[in-house]
């Protein structure tokens, strides 16, 4: 297996392949950085280019673009609030609370630290575990996935400052959620004869819309003389305390990010939002979280970053694709004539080596080029806000065009602008709603799916292990806050 | 002298080519989009994109061509996108199941009948698995386990009205059985199902069945052709016809055009369809996926587009999912 | 006015219960072995009404029902032009084409709404159709909406 390896990085370190790495990863930082356009579908609009390539150069730079994007995610989470895909809600939220305190530098090196770590990690899981990691994945089926995800909805409830409005936030997700298409048998729900409904309502126009729009809208309030947010170099890195707070958070938000990556029906926006409820959980101070809290930002990251590297398992050990940007990875194998499958490993092993060899890689050059960077970005704060506010809205919105090309995406996210504007308005939390709308139909998919799979016992939610245990953890995390309460009272 | 003698050969070829098809054919002019409803990655667009590539580095069509992902909603996005473009030269429709069975589970009008059938060109067999552990070993032990069971043999699919519940469905009727169908969100999602030993049936399509087979962790059942394979290792899986379950379908992707496209420029493309699909690359690319060629152009194809629809009519009924 | 304020997201949220239980109308709750097609919209409703309900109650002891705060007279025009701003954007692009829309938009927001000075709103605007023209047109080669009669 050394040996493998070894192999994979003399084929990654051809200078041709290193310059295409380079170039996948500087694509996918920047159209990372799109709001709405994201890795997979970056990858998707750039996936011609790579016809003229040798096939393993074009997986390589096309990975590259794949966790390049978490990476290039990260600075609109951080700088304005904007999460380009569902993994970057969490980031945004302290993220973006330690941009407004003048430190967006520390909460950009923090996450490509995390990210270049958890993913180092991750990178290696695959190389040395691939196909057991694939047979746990396969493990989790309906009835895991619905625990889970009721898991994360009931622990939505938890973020913000009074548990009611952010449920009220998180049913509203849920019922936005509704809207099309019974998720499971394909009948018609709640889609008004509208076919840019059909389908139901995508993530992408609600995140832009409810953090993006609004949150421009909201500055635009304030009088004429919106203050910059002021960026003091010596803020603009980090310190050895936030280095002591995070270690662990790393640690431990590469741990769930890999383990959440390598489930074929969980993703990303899965993986940072347990990482960052558990992280809370270890922390000496739960109280600053959402309010700037630089090891929430450092896990969350570090979970997106794994999980992405982790969805590669099940896509290079069974052929099935972990995420949207291991679709299109799937694609450009088969575009390139290379058959995907459980036998790729074996005859494709130069292939799948290298690439892992230029995920190493490709993860140092995004270290190297991000850590210089971050200051820079953060910089661009310093444009006065008159002139960025506009800016936003724009490119926000062609960013959502981009997406589908199509007029109606554009107008959810000026309805979905509004709602946020209300909503901060109205001091009701904007994180649940959008988690709580990725959830929706992962929950309810896979509660139907699973009793299907039972031809209707309920107690396939008790049969299966990793099920039980999962149920367990729901009930804790329903129960504990009730008990809490009760001994609060004398 | 001889060359000035071939080069007149050659002229008068051309001339003779040109004069043959002057009436019936016109190139468009500019770039060209082919629209696909699925997202980046899915079959459709990879088949638009090699075909795509086919046609722009072979030179059988200078126009530039781009592939457009109008994905999401069951692929009406591009469908509604390109039958709002009536006349247009510019842009042609991928055809997949979804544009055949979103109008009838949405209940709008049929697409197949407003646009202009170009070419059905690639069609794809399914094989019907099981799990490597199980006890049958033919389709007629899992009918008998249906019959006396029904509903507790499951079947992981597609999504709801995709191509494995239509399968599904046509297996139930001919064998007189009732089977229970959990969809999924996508393909790769329903095989983490079976791959999981979750359930015990499984379609897919010939080249993803035989990578399943040969990792032993599938066990087939039976083709859903009409006739057997001829590859070694494929010839002895026996079709569900020659066991006595009537049913043959294959699924299967095409072009059309905009309403009212000129009829010259729909042959046009036709025949560009006809030469791409003539090459070794195309040709090499269809042997390796295990896919078939069969080529229906302009009226032959909207015979066999509308003979499509109409199985798909029949089945969502059946499975009381048309509106 | 506060109190009413604080009631709002649960009155609203109470309606849209109902709305999702009458657009729901046909759609059966239990479907064979699983629930139906109405089983989540029915319980999702039903947890909208707890919440708010649950929510005025907070609200009428007096405990947390948030702070909920409104703009000031010339925020709250400069958010609503804002939004007529966006608004017409969205009905100019299929017209007009994008690009054109987003400079007049971008020009409308700076000059009039924001009173910005004249000669960086220009070079901003500027900006970012040239980003918007290279990233998106010429390099990922997104067909954005383009005049209606060119």
């Amino acid at each position: 297996m050394i040996e493998a390896l070894l192999q994979g990085f003399s084929v990654a370190m051809m200078p041709e392949n290193l310059l295409f790495i380079f170039i996948g990863v500087l694509i996918g930082q920047v159209v990372g950085a799109l709001p709405g356009v994201g890795p997979a579908a970056g990858m998707a609009l750039l996936l011609p280019l790579t016809f003229g390539l040798e096939p393993v150069t074009a997986i390589m730079m096309l990975a590259g673009i794949m966790y390049g994007g978490q990476y290039g995610g990260t600075l609109t989470s951080v700088l304005i609030n904007v999460p380009g895909e569902a993994s970057g809600v969490m980031t945004a939220m302290d993220g973006h609370a330690m941009a407004r305190q003048g430190r967006a530098g520390a909460a950009l090196a923090i996450a490509a630290i995390g990210s270049f770590i958890a993913g180092l990690g991750a990178v290696l899981a695959v190389a040395v575990i691939t196909p057991p990691l694939a047979s746990i994945g396969l493990k989790f089926n309906a009835p895991e996935y619905f625990l889970l995800a009721l898991l994360g909805v009931i622990a939505v409830g938890s973020l913000g400052d009074a548990p009611i409005r952010s449920l009220l936030a998180g049913v509203l997700g849920l019922l936005i959620a509704l809207v099309g298409v019974d998720p499971l048998t394909g009948t018609p729900r709640l889609n008004f004869g509208i076919p840019a409904l059909y389908q139901g309502i995508d993530f992408i126009p609600v995140a832009i819309g409810v953090f993006g729009i609004a949150e421009v809208l909201h500055s635009l309030e304030r009088s004429e003389k919106v203050e910059p947010i002021r960026t003091r170099l010596k803020d603009m890195w980090l310190t050895s305390q936030d280095w002591a707070a995070c270690r662990f958070s790393i640690l431990r938000g590469g741990v769930i990010g890999l383990f959440v990556g390598i489930m074929p029906g969980a993703g990303a926006s899965v993986a940072s939002l347990l990482s960052y409820l558990t992280e809370r959980k270890f922390s000496k101070h739960p109280e600053r979280f959402g309010s700037g809290a630089i090891d929430g930002v450092a896990a969350a990251e570090s979970a997106n970053n794994a999980a992405s590297h982790g969805a590669l398992i099940p896509m290079l050990s069974l052929g099935i694709p972990g995420s949207a940007s291991s679709a299109v990875l799937l694609a450009a194998l088969i575009l390139h004539g290379i058959k995907p499958g459980p036998m790729l490993m074996s005859t494709e092993s130069a292939l799948v080596w290298g690439l892992i060899a230029s995920m190493v890689v490709g993860n140092l050059f995004l270290l190297i080029l991000n850590l210089p960077m971050a200051p820079v970005f953060a910089a661009l704060l310093r444009v006065p806000y008159v002139y960025l506010a506009p800016g936003i809205l724009v490119i926000s919105l062609v960013g959502a065009y981009a997406a589908t090309l199509s007029m109606a995406t554009v107008w959810m996210c000026i309805v979905f602008g509004l709602l946020g504007w209300l909503m901060m308005k109205l001091d009701i939390p904007r994180a649940p709603l959008v988690l709580a709308l990725v959830l929706a139909p992962l929950m309810e998919a896979s509660l139907r799916q699973a009793l299907l799979l039972s031809l209707g016992s309920p107690m396939i939610f008790v049969e299966r292990p990793i099920s039980a245990v999962l149920l367990a953890a729901v009930l804790f995390a329903l129960i504990a806050p009730i008990v809490r309460v009760m001994r609060k009272r004398p | 002298m001889n060359m000035k003698l071939n080069l007149g050969a050659v002229l008068a070829l051309g001339l003779t080519c040109t004069t043959a098809f002057a009436q019936e054919m016109r190139a468009p002019e500019g770039p060209i989009e082919f629209t696909v409803g699925s997202a980046a990655g899915g079959t459709p667009d990879v088949i638009m994109r090699t075909i795509a590539q086919i046609m722009n580095e072979e030179g059988i069509v200078e126009n530039p061509i781009v592939i457009q992902n109008r994905s999401g909603a069951g692929h009406s996005n591009a469908y509604n996108h390109v039958l709002g473009l009536p006349g247009d030269e510019n842009t042609l429709l991928t055809l997949a199941s979804p544009v055949f069975t979103t109008p009838i589970v949405q209940g709008t009008p049929s697409v197949i009948d407003q646009i202009t059938p170009i070419a059905g060109f690639v069609q794809s067999e399914l094989m019907l698995l099981t799990t490597p552990t199980s006890e049958w070993t033919g389709i007629q032990d899992m009918v008998a386990a249906a019959q006396a069971n029904p509903g507790a043999v499951r079947v992981a699919g597609g999504a709801s009205g995709g191509n494995d519940h239509i399968a599904t469905g046509l297996v139930e009727k001919a064998a007189g059985i009732t089977l229970t169908y959990i969809p999924h969100e996508s393909g790769g999602a329903a095989r983490a199902t079976f791959l999981g030993g979750n359930v015990e049936l499984h379609f897919a399509t010939l080249a993803e069945g035989m990578e399943q087979i040969a990792a032993g962790t599938a066990k087939p059942l039976g083709l859903l052709s009409a006739a057997r394979r001829t590859e070694a290792g494929v010839a002895d899986i026996p079709t569900l016809q020659e066991q006595g379950v009537d049913v043959v379908y294959t699924q299967f992707w095409g072009v059309g055009g905009p309403p009212q496209m000129d009829p010259a420029l729909a042959a046009w493309w036709a025949d560009k369809f006809r030469q791409a699909t003539e090459t070794q690359t195309w040709k090499d690319g269809l042997a390796a996926n295990m896919q078939l060629g069969n080529f229906y152009a302009l009226d032959e194809a909207k015979t066999y587009f509308a003979a499509e629809q109409d199985t798909f009519r029949a089945v969502l009924t059946q499975i009381g999912l048309a509106k | 006015m506060m109190r009413f304020l604080q009631a709002v997201p649960a009155l609203f949220m109470i309606c849209l219960a109902a709305g999702v239980m009458i657009g729901t109308a046909g759609l059966a709750f239990w479907d064979g072995f699983t629930p139906g097609a109405r089983f989540f919209p029915g319980l999702l409703s039903a947890a909208a009404v707890i919440l708010s309900l649950a929510l005025l109650l907070t609200l009428q002891r007096g405990t947390d029902a948030g702070r909920p705060e409104l703009p000031d007279a010339p925020g709250a025009r400069r958010v609503l032009a804002a939004m007529a701003g966006l608004v017409t954007l969205a009905l100019l692009i299929p017209v007009i084409g994008l690009l054109p829309a987003a400079g007049l938009f971008m020009l409308f927001l700076l000059l009039v709404v924001l009173r910005a000075a004249l000669l960086p709103s220009l070079l901003t605007t500027a900006i970012l159709l040239v980003g918007v023209e290279v990233i998106f047109v010429r390099w990922l080669a997104v067909p954005l909406p383009a005049p209606l009669f060119q």
